[in-house]
This record gives C-alpha cells, structure tokens and sequence, in this order.
C-alpha cells in the first residue's frame, strides 16, 4: 500500500516537472513567434507559391528585356534605312548616338580600370560584426565613383550596373541598391578613360583607396586593362515632371534656378 | 489532484518562460512546436493513465522522449524531402490529445456521477 502511494506522488511529481518543461517552451515559442515579424510557421506551400510567382516574375522581366532589344535593333535597322541618302539626317543619327553614349544606353569598350572591393577578412584581433563593412559604408562607393569621374571616367559600372544620371547608390534594407537593385559584395567597379590618370587619381596617398584600405581594412583590388566592355543601362528613363524650357517666351511665371 | 499539479506546473513554466526571455532562431520553430505537441500528448496521456491506475513513470518518461525524437525527425525528413510529414505529427498528436481527454472526461464524470449515486443511496 505505502509502494503503490510512493509511486503515485512521484508521478505527480514527473508530471508536474514535464508541464512546467511545457509552460517553459510555450512562453519561449511565444515571445520568438512575437519578437518576428515574419513568425515561425509559414506554410511551405506558401513559400513554394511565392518562389514559383517571383520566378515566374523574372522570366517576364527577362522576356521583355529580349524584346526589348528586338525592337531596339529593328529600329536601328530602320533608321539606317532612312538616313542612308540625307546628309541632314546622318548628321541627326550620329548625334544622337553621342546622347545615347552619353547617358549610358549602349554598351560601350575601351581601355580602363577594373577595382574590385571585398570585406575585410575576418582576424583574430578583428573578427567583425557580422555585417558588410562596404556595405555599411556604402558611401565609400559614391566616394570611389566621385574620384574616377574626376579623373575623367567616360563610362561606370558596378557589379554590372552602369552608372547613369540617375543612379542611386544608397542601403536600402540589408542590400546596397544600385539603379533600383540590390546588390551585394564583392564590389567590381569598371571604369572606362585614361587608366594611369584614373590609378592614381584614387590611389593618390591619403586617397580614397588607402582609406578604404587602412581605416576600413576592405580589400582593394585595382586592375589596368587595354580594353574592357561595359554594359548598357537596362532601365527606362522617364521624366514625369522635368519637361525642356521652351528656347523664346515660354518661361513667363517660372522661375529659373541660377 | 493530478490536474492541479499540471496547471500549476504549466503556469510555473510559463511565468519562468516571459522571465528569463529566451530566443532561438527562428528556422527551429518547426522543431520546437512538434516537440512541444509531442509532450502536450505525453502529459496528457499520463493523465489519463494516472486515472485509469495504470501509470508507470518509465513508460511515461520513455513514451515523451521518443515521442519528441520521432516527431523532430518526421520534420527534419520533410523538409529534406519537401514533403509536409510534420503532418503527421500534428495529425497523430493532435487527435490523441482529443482523444485522451475525451477518455479522461468520461473517467471524471464517471466518478462524479458514482460519489453521487452513493450519496443518494446514504440518504
């Protein structure tokens, strides 16, 4: 009789220790579901739905790019077919190709400048953060691409986008967004223009290559090339409020910025 | 008694739990959650058993445990595979923890309704 209610309390016992276990886990399930925005069950189905939709996304994007240089070549086509016999119009097509040049919408090659910026890798005495450093400091970039114009780059890019009027270089998030899209390290950044000037233009001494290097321990790679190609902008240029000022009379009531 | 003893424990547990505000990534959730169904059926069914006398600390105690193995694995399978068996788990766990109590219910009101009967008869 004292065996059978020795047994019992200790099972009262087991199972009291269990489902405070239980209350354990369940308030730490709760505040870890809380604290995420995302939660912790998302439905695989779910997650399979919206991958198969963002593929699905990306092939259209990159069916309409095709299409898109389609189109761009008949036109081409096209115009030469025009143009072949009018001086005029000869004129008009060879400058438009220079604006075309000019604001980044053809590829363009010529000798240049590959630098390629990393992390700095992970020591003993400096482990890091766990994030990017050039990421973070993403305005060495700006800063980089600042110092090649200034020495007379013709052409930009980095990680493949090219660098146009209206390129962003800026964190958005957890990713550094170069033309609307993000990007991550290793940072390649072409440049087209006079090599030797664009070298040391950066590698100038307290330049902003030793101070990627020295402050920021980032790895900087630079590369001196005879020819190098860079890549079109792929983006569509809209301008939704800027429109050009009439040459005579149409400025009445506007004012002009100095 | 028993059930008592469970509430207090769980409420214990949950206090302790918001207290000390412990995190885990998030990819283990899954993990977490089937244990967690797996030991809800487990002290479930040590109520039960508990009521039916029939209880027995190891059988218990190696019944939660494997219960909480095979449930991590079935996960960790379906994810490799890409089949949902957590499923499962929840399936089998899920209807259990119905079932057990529906067992204790009718044990309860089984000796409500006999304390009763022999009250009326005393009378």
């Amino acid at each position: 009789m004292e065996g059978v209610k020795k047994k019992k309390i200790s099972g009262v016992v087991v199972i009291g220790v269990l489902a405070l276990i239980i209350g354990v886990v369940l308030a730490i399930q709760i505040d870890t579901t809380q604290g995420d925005e995302v939660g912790g069950l998302i439905p695989v189905g779910q997650v399979q739905s919206m991958e198969a939709e963002l593929k699905a996304v990306k092939k259209e994007r990159e069916d309409i790019y095709q299409e898109l240089l389609v189109l761009e070549e008949r036109m081409a086509e096209i115009e030469a077919e025009k143009i072949s016999d009018d001086a005029f119009l000869q004129s008009l097509s060879s400058e438009l190709e220079r604006y075309r040049m000019y604001s980044g919408l053809l590829d363009v090659k010529g000798p240049g400048i590959i630098i390629t910026v990393d992390d700095p890798v992970p020591t003993e005495e400096n482990p890091g953060d766990g994030y990017s450093v050039i990421m973070l400091r993403y305005d060495l970039l700006l800063s980089l691409v600042n110092k090649l114009k200034e020495a007379g780059a013709e052409a930009i890019s980095i990680n493949g986008h090219r660098i146009t009027n209206t390129t962003e270089i800026s964190l958005a998030g957890d990713n550094v967004n170069i033309n609307g899209q993000a990007t991550a390290p290793p940072y390649t950044i072409a440049a087209i223009g006079d090599a030797d000037t664009m070298e040391s233009a950066i590698t100038i001494r307290h330049g902003i290559v030793e101070v990627m290097r020295t402050t920021y321990f980032l790895q900087v790679d630079i590369v001196k090339q005879e020819e190098l190609t860079i890549t079109r902008y792929t983006g569509v240029i809209n301008f939704r409020y800027a429109v050009p000022v009439a040459e005579e009379g149409g400025t009445e009531g506007s004012t002009t910025a100095p | 008694m028993i059930f008592i003893v469970m509430l207090l424990g769980l409420i214990l547990g949950l206090v302790l739990g918001f207290v000390l505000n412990i995190t885990y990534p998030t990819e283990y959730s899954f993990y977490i959650t089937m244990g967690l169904l797996a030991a809800m059926d487990s002290v479930l069914g040590a109520a039960r058993s508990y009521m039916e006398g029939k209880y027995n600390n190891l059988i218990f105690i190696s019944g939660f445990v494997v219960n909480a193995l095979l449930a991590g694995v079935l996960v960790y399978l379906g994810d490799r595979l890409g089949v949902p068996l957590y499923y499962a788990v929840i399936l089998v766990f899920g209807g259990r923890l119905f079932q057990n109590l529906a067992v204790i219910r009718r044990l309860a009101l089984d000796r409500y309704l006999t304390k009763k009967n022999t009250e009326e008869n005393k009378k």
